[in-house]
């Protein structure tokens, strides 16, 4: 059940892009390659955070396939 | 733990409005982080760096829906680039002069002023029956070349338009400041005559660019808050996406009723800032009550289509499955 309403991939994605920019944000600024990484991150987290939120919304409204 | 729960219900609610209207809310986020104590630069930095992930997450859900159209993205996207920089250059010059604040505000407030008439005017008019013939006008040019595009149903469209519409919203987002999705979506849904839906995807590939390139300047200078941005991120892609799901439920006409509140709430906004009306706080109360206000509209159509669950549109809930 909780695999289902939380997802590994979006999950995965979030965990990873949080992390990072969590345990590096002091050193992720200031150099274009320090930027790039930043986006790719954030990229990350945008993309897992926004796919757990649906997967909550459907769980919650009941529309979550069985 | 305040300022915690404080970034990320920002985020959320902007995200909201974001992923349903296509806009990036940055007249809403900076001044609030402004407020909060962050530098104008951090602020804005910060900002850009939290749209970028968020219209990342929404432009994808947009595109899953079939709410995206990549010729149409590309022409704004050809034109906007010469408005941003027309803006910047009267801005400056303007800066010179020393009446930047007060001309740029003018601006803003007549052409705010502006959409919200035409929007209402079209909602009164559709509620009489009559079709506004001035509805995409502009892509009717006829000046050649012309282009078709099936996911915008338009069958002969005049380049020229949307590079018109192009242009002038690169000068209004340069003037305004942020990805100016604002004025890019009614300028998309009236002067161009796309669908709601469509806009508001298109739109969001623009901001994606805008807000992934500013992003990238900022943080390669270091005026960015990284911990902050990604709070306000998990918010705001939670929301965005929400919102997004939100546009394919939600019937056309309902959307650009709400986006006509949007555009009000934003004039009075530059009203009370350019007469100086409550100082600082009291514009950004006002828009920023305004954005929850219809945040919690978008997100209860949401749950009351997804509860009934009978969409509007033709595709059927059955996508949203996973």
């Amino acid at each position: 059940m909780i695999k289902k309403v939380v997802g590994l991939r979006d999950a995965g994605l979030l965990l990873f892009g949080g992390l990072g920019i969590f345990l590096f944000h002091d050193r992720l600024t200031g150099g274009v390659f320090e930027a790039a990484v930043t986006l790719f991150l954030f990229g990350l987290v945008g993309l897992g955070a926004g796919g757990l939120g649906e997967r909550f919304l459907l769980w919650l409204t009941g529309l979550m396939r069985r | 733990m305040d300022g915690f729960i404080g970034l990320l219900g920002l985020g959320f609610v902007v995200g909201v409005i974001g992923g349903f209207f296509g806009v990036g809310g940055s007249s809403i986020v900076t001044p609030a982080l402004h407020l909060l104590g962050f530098r104008m630069p951090v602020a804005i930095g910060t900002d850009l760096i939290h749209i970028f992930g968020k219209s990342l997450s929404a432009t994808l859900k947009h595109r899953q829906l079939g709410h995206l159209d990549g010729k149409v993205a590309l022409l704004l996207a050809l034109a906007t680039i010469p408005g941003v920089e027309m803006a910047s250059r009267l801005v400056l010059h303007l800066d010179e002069a020393g009446t930047v604040d007060r001309t740029v505000r003018w601006i803003q407030m007549v052409v705010l002023g502006w959409l919200t008439v035409i929007v209402v005017a079209e909602r009164f008019f559709s509620r009489l029956g009559v079709s506004p013939q001035w509805r995409g006008f502009l892509s009717r040019l006829p000046i050649p070349p012309y282009f078709r595009s099936d996911t915008s149903h338009l069958s002969r469209a005049s380049v020229w338009g949307f590079l018109t519409v192009g242009f002038l919203t690169g000068f209004m987002a340069g003037i305004m400041g942020g990805g100016g999705g604002t004025v890019r979506v009614p300028f998309m849904i009236y002067l161009l005559g796309m669908p709601s839906k469509v806009a508001v995807g298109t739109d969001l590939i623009e901001l994606l660019l805008s807000a992934g390139y500013g992003a990238f300047v900022y943080t390669w200078h270091g005026h960015t808050d990284l911990m902050s941005a990604l709070v306000m991120l998990i918010g705001g892609a939670f929301g965005a996406r929400l919102g997004a799901m939100a546009t394919f439920y939600t019937p056309s006409r309902q959307l650009r009723s709400l986006l006509g509140a949007l555009l009000f709430a934003s004039f009075i906004s530059v009203t009370f800032k350019q007469f100086r009306i409550g100082g600082t706080l009291v514009p950004l109360t006002i828009l920023g009550s305004s954005a929850g206000a219809i945040a919690l509209c978008v997100l209860s159509l949401l749950v009351k289509q997804l509860r009934m669950r009978h969409p509007v549109a033709t595709k059927g809930n059955g996508q949203f499955l996973h």
